[in-house]
């Protein structure tokens, strides 16, 4: 049986998908695909398999998840909420610790003179710079992430139900009509909203004509309702 | 090496401050592959949390460097297998192009610690493909 023929396409071709994409939560994969792609391209390659392609892109995500947690949680474990950079040399060591990096078999050197920091410093150095080549519409999104929450006994307000405490953040507020810039993907999903609402708006007329039907009484008509089920009502 | 570091004192201190600085000022000048809000929303999702956009890139530069010697291991078992005397002609005006399959990825993340295993078809039933004979058994 004849292996299927696979699909290549070059790296720097391939389109960058819509953001205004049906499922939000594959956006992220999706950027982070053409971001691995143009390293590959930089690394000397011309084209990759889309399921290769897709494999790695899923590692370098997951790769860049487990340096944050372990410098989050190299941080917890001295009492601090905020990372630094001696716990993000730390966590750089501990996943390098498959290939290893010079200085490591030392376990009481400096963290800010290790080795893989030295090795990250010449990987800056020796690699040219590559942009990312595509725009990403999600400035307004990250602002809004960025804006940090207030309780409300710091924004001395009363929360709305009793059973809120005073200390907890603020619940968001409504958007109103006309005040918030509207994201692209709101607005890809809000006109088709209202076309829905447009439809079942329609107003019937005054006047109309009048239906007239006969209950199934009759012979050989089929009935639609027995007689039965008008008793039931 | 850790005594004469320490007999250095004051000095050799200094310089490696003063270099990490250096460092850590011109990863603002050098723009990461891995965008900055993706980094952020990866972080972001783990738990990590750090006012100091230096660090975020470092961490982009860090993910980088896995990518692209990754992305440089498979190259290395591509261009071996390309190495290999081929005698079908047709296929040589192909291969300049370098192609990264899931064999070179899965051999090159071996030595990270990544185990990638890819299915080559998907078949419709166990028996799928067998011979007839030890099909009816």
């Amino acid at each position: 049986m004849a292996t299927p023929r696979r699909r290549k396409f070059k790296a720097e071709e391939r389109p960058q998908p819509s953001p205004t994409a049906p499922s939000l939560s594959a956006f992220d994969a999706d950027v982070s695909k053409v971001a691995v792609a143009q390293i590959c391209l930089s690394a000397g390659y011309s084209a990759a398999e889309p399921s290769a392609l897709r494999a790695l892109s899923d590692i370098s995500a997951r790769y860049l998840q487990a340096l944050g947690f372990a410098a989050a949680s190299v941080a917890a474990a001295h009492r601090r909420t905020e990372s630094n950079l001696l716990d993000l040399v730390r966590a750089i060591e501990d996943l390098s610790a498959a290939t290893g990096f010079p200085g490591g078999s030392d376990p009481a050197g400096q963290p800010l003179r290790s080795g893989a920091l030295r090795e990250l410093k010449e990987f800056v150095g020796s690699v040219e710079e590559i942009p990312f080549s595509k725009p990403i519409p999600l400035e307004g999104q990250g602002k809004a992430h960025r804006e940090t929450w207030r309780s409300f006994a710091a924004a001395g307000r009363e929360p709305p139900f009793r059973h809120v405490p005073r200390w907890l953040p603020c619940f968001p507020e409504e958007p109103v009509d006309g005040g918030k810039k509207e994201t692209e993907i709101e607005i890809a999903i809000r006109p088709s909203m209202e076309e829905e609402e447009g439809k079942t708006a329609v107003e019937l007329p005054a006047e109309r004509e009048k239906v007239r039907f006969r209950l199934g009484v009759g012979k050989g008509s089929s009935a639609l309702c027995d007689g039965k089920d008008l008793m039931r009502g | 090496m850790n005594s004469s570091s320490s007999s250095m004192g004051g000095d050799g201190r200094h310089d490696d401050d003063a270099a990490l600085t250096e460092f850590l000022a011109s990863l603002m000048d050098y723009t990461p592959t891995i965008p900055d809000e993706l980094v952020e929303h990866y972080l972001a999702r783990s738990g990590f949390h750090c006012p100091d956009i230096r660090i975020t890139r470092l961490i982009s530069v860090a993910t980088q460097k896995f990518i692209s010697d990754v992305a440089s291991d498979a190259l290395q078992h591509c261009k071996a297998r390309q190495a290999a005397p081929v005698k079908d002609k047709s296929k040589q005006p192909k291969d300049k192009r370098l192609v990264l399959t899931m064999d070179d990825l899965s051999k090159a993340l071996q030595e990270y610690g990544v185990n990638l295993k890819h299915q080559e078809y998907f078949a419709d039933s166990p028996s799928t493909g067998m011979d007839p004979m030890s099909r009816e058994e």
